[in-house]
């Protein structure tokens, strides 16, 4: 990914060096850089099961008398992923390719030598993108098409579809040594409002559907057999408001399991999502164990809102709950011996105590953990243990190990908080622990997004979910997580045949779930290959940081790479021109993925601020005093 | 007369306090570096340093020079805003390419000196018996505290303090940012 950044720099560089600037931009009065705004907008989405994938074409045209470089911004849904762009101008067409990160290198240098550019498409914060194309002539059209993969939301019973059709972000990049706040130099010079943009959308929700509808557009809805056709009703729409679709499953009294295939390359890859009921079924029994970080550190906001979080979590435990509370800094400290039914007298002196929790030590993490995982929590009852801290991991292995060794039956869910969570062992944590992982960077949303998580781990509905396959099956993640209200599973599998029953298994709180799934017509171009393939490079990744073989896993990742147009550490997406002129025309791009942004914490003390006041004051007395004997 | 006398008096005495406290910041933050220099002059790739005073909640855990600029700080564990008064505290932030490293300083403290830092600048960190060596590749100063991560490289170095650097008011949204890539063993 290094030399990703070494691209951004220098192409950045090179295109201000080479330009004549007249020829490249033209200047409102104002001064401004202006950008053509795309004449047309067309986007598709096909969305199977919960996979989304999308298409965004745009073109426009230079209504300038001049040579441009034209400059657009795409916003995209926020976990968006492109895997494909395709850049049309007059007869030259640049697209991209995914390639070996030493070949692209190459053909950056070589590009680079020979002064070319054509068109970038990089990601400018975290759901935008954007695309120059350089040298546009006057009247000249130029078309782009974005394609892009996503996962659905699913919140309050309801499927959620939304794709944003204008940007907001104050996101600085790091460039060419300037401040390029997205805000300054984005919307308003690109994507000026009132651009025709159509949309539609292919539906394949499998399973079936009691009610669709958007409540930002007028839309129609064609239903062909299993899937349907939504369009916007009045045509193209002005680019004034995000679009959003919502539809609603028929409502099941138990989780409901879909299956679907794809057939790539000779392979057949499989998905499966399992659905959660809308309406809330009786759920397991659970042990609450919440550890709360109390060193020095998490002074001030960060615990107050921890607290905050705790204790209401603590309010909504039932009677035939149990729980404990784990307080650490340089030694642990526990609220009761061992695990409790959560009674009202006990739940009130656990308010008590954590009203009562004080900042202050250092972050001794592996003590705290070991007393959370000590004992078993007995047969009925989810041990979910909330390990909530803004330490810095630095045992990570002995950490991982105790995991692994003390975990028993238990569910670990660690929260990083803080300007620097280590992410990458928040996820192993959390997968070894079987459970899931929070990074909270910003202190303001520690509340909120604690809150976020209790109420997913209030009701978990499905354990000891298994798959079985009728062949040899890859499946990720390769740990089957538990099933919780108001969140589906997905589960992505690699299979030798398209033949056979699949049976999903698992525990409901009434007893056992089970049911068969037939393995059905494949569908095309789905996104489930990629998801699957995106899913075990995560896994070999995983590996990779634990130190395995580097070799063997980056072939392993670049194969996957080029096979199915991921963006990874071996690999990336390249831009190349393929000019009719016969030149040695190679241009570039970047496309950065995965973006992630962090606050940068106030670093400034008071003391210009007394030395200020110093100097006033020490004015405000000479003046005094010298006003004073002039009169005298 | 005399109300003028107590009023210019009042004054000079203000003026003494507001020095003295400027001046008690900066003496704190010498006076922390003087003994974080001593507990990480024992600290070893086995051992953790000792804990400069005994009520700290951090420890030292890394020398940051930067030669040609005469900077030459003990980082701090643990980034919290509280410490910065002590020195730069050094994170690991995972970024989408892996890993890097982000050093918090006060902008008039022990960052004073990133004002005249210039690109290709070399960077040093001795961390755990380590010496690391980076090399300046970008600078910029961003309108927010936001930085968005994803041209960041692994194994990347980013100092951040605010700015400008002498502004009055400690708590604007300004950042002045070094971003320098680790140089490869090569």
């Amino acid at each position: 990914m290094r030399w990703l950044l070494l691209l951004a720099l220098t192409l950045a560089t090179a295109l201000r060096a080479q330009e004549p600037a007249a020829q490249m931009r033209f200047s409102g009065a104002d001064g401004l850089v202006r950008s053509a705004a795309p004449a047309a907008t067309q986007i598709d989405l096909t969305v199977t099961a919960m996979l989304v994938e999308g298409v965004v074409r745009q073109r426009f045209r230079n209504d300038t008398d001049q040579f441009v470089e034209a400059v657009w911004l795409q916003a995209l849904p926020d976990d968006a992923a492109v895997h494909a762009f395709l850049v049309r101008i007059g007869e030259r067409r640049i697209h991209s390719v995914v390639q070996p990160r030493v070949q692209a290198q190459q053909i950056y240098r070589n590009a680079v030598q020979a002064g070319q550019r054509a068109a970038i498409v990089e990601q400018t914060h975290a759901n935008g993108f954007s695309t120059r194309v350089a040298n546009v002539a006057p009247g000249e059209w130029v078309d782009v098409e974005l394609k892009y993969s996503q996962v659905l939301r699913y919140q309050d019973g309801l499927f959620k579809l939304s794709f944003p059709l204008a940007v907001h972000s104050k996101t600085a990049q790091i460039r060419a040594g300037v401040c390029q706040s997205v805000a300054e130099t984005g919307p308003d010079a690109c994507s000026a409002s009132n651009r025709a943009v159509d949309l539609s959308v292919h539906l394949m929700p499998s399973l079936p559907i009691k009610r669709i509808d958007s409540n930002t557009h007028d839309i129609t809805v064609a239903y062909a057999g299993a899937s349907m056709e939504v369009a916007l009703k009045a045509g193209p729409v002005a680019d004034d408001r995000d679009f959003e679709l919502n539809w609603e499953p028929e409502p099941q009294s138990e989780p409901t399991a879909a299956l679907m295939t794809e057939h790539k390359d000779g392979a057949y890859y499989a998905l499966l999502m399992l659905v959660p009921p809308k309406q809330a079924l009786e759920s397991l029994n659970r042990e609450l164990i919440l550890v709360i970080d109390t060193s020095g550190s998490m002074y001030g906001d960060a615990l107050s809102q921890a607290k905050a979080a705790a204790q209401d979590a603590l309010t909504r435990l039932k009677p035939s709950d149990r729980f404990n509370v784990i307080r650490f800094s340089d030694a642990s400290a526990r609220l009761f011996e061992s695990p409790l039914e959560a009674s009202r007298e006990r739940v009130d002196q656990a308010l008590r105590y954590v009203d009562a929790l004080d900042a202050d030590g250092g972050t001794n993490m592996t003590d705290a953990l070991g007393l959370s995982l000590r004992g078993e929590a007995p047969p009925g009852w989810l041990r979910q243990v909330v390990f909530a801290t803004d330490g810095e991991v630095e045992q990570e292995s002995v950490l991982l190990e105790m995991i692994e060794r003390d975990l028993g039956a238990a569910r670990l869910f660690p929260i990083g908080i803080g300007q620097a969570p280590n992410a990458a062992f928040l996820r192993r944590a959390s997968e070894r622990g079987r459970g899931a992982y929070l990074t909270v960077r910003n202190l303001d949303e520690v509340a909120a997004q604690l809150q976020t998580l209790f109420n997913k781990l209030d009701r978990p509905v499905l354990k000891d979910f298994t798959l079985k396959f009728p062949n040899s099956a890859e499946i990720y993640p390769s740990r089957l997580p538990d099933l919780y209200h108001g969140e589906p599973l997905l589960i992505s599998a690699k299979l030798a045949d398209n033949q056979g029953i699949v049976s999903a298994a698992g525990l409901l709180a009434g007893g056992r779930w089970e049911r068969s799934l037939k393995l059905a017509t494949p569908v095309h171009d789905a996104g489930i290959a990629r998801l699957w393939a995106r899913r075990k490079v995560t896994d070999l990744e995983d590996g990779l940081r634990q130190g395995g073989p580097v070799e063997a896993m980056q072939a392993e990742i670049t194969a996957l790479g080029l096979a199915h147009n991921l963006v990874t550490r071996y690999t990336s997406l390249v831009a190349v021109d393929e000019a009719p002129t016969r030149r040695a025309d190679q241009s570039l791009a970047l496309a950065a993925l995965n973006t992630d942004a962090i606050a940068l914490m106030a670093t400034a003390s008071a003391k210009p601020l007394w030395l200020c006041a110093a100097i006033l004051l020490g004015l405000l007395a000479l003046g005094v005093h010298w006003s004073g004997r002039t009169r005298a | 007369m005399n109300l003028r006398k107590l009023i210019a008096l009042a004054a000079a005495f203000g003026a003494c306090v507001c020095f003295a406290e400027a001046g008690y910041i900066g003496a704190k933050a010498e006076l922390a570096q003087m003994l974080l220099a001593r507990s990480f002059a024992q600290q070893s790739a086995a051992q953790l340093a000792p804990k400069p005073w005994p009520w700290a909640d951090f420890r030292p855990v890394a020398r940051l020079q930067i030669k040609r600029l005469g900077l030459d700080v003990i980082a701090l564990s643990d980034a919290s805003p509280r410490h910065l008064a002590f020195g730069p505290t050094l994170s690991r932030v995972s970024t989408p390419s892996g890993e890097m490293k982000l050093l918090n300083a006060h902008r008039d403290t022990h960052f004073a000196a990133l004002a005249n830092v210039a690109e290709g600048d070399q960077i040093t960190l001795r961390q755990s018996g380590e010496l690391r060596r980076y090399r300046v590749k970008t600078i910029l100063i961003t309108a927010t505290p936001n930085l968005a991560l994803n041209g960041v490289a692994d194994g990347a170095i980013v100092l951040s303090t605010c700015y400008p650097f002498n502004a009055v008011n400690p708590h604007g949204p300004q950042r002045f940012v070094v971003y320098a890539e680790a140089q490869s063993a090569r």
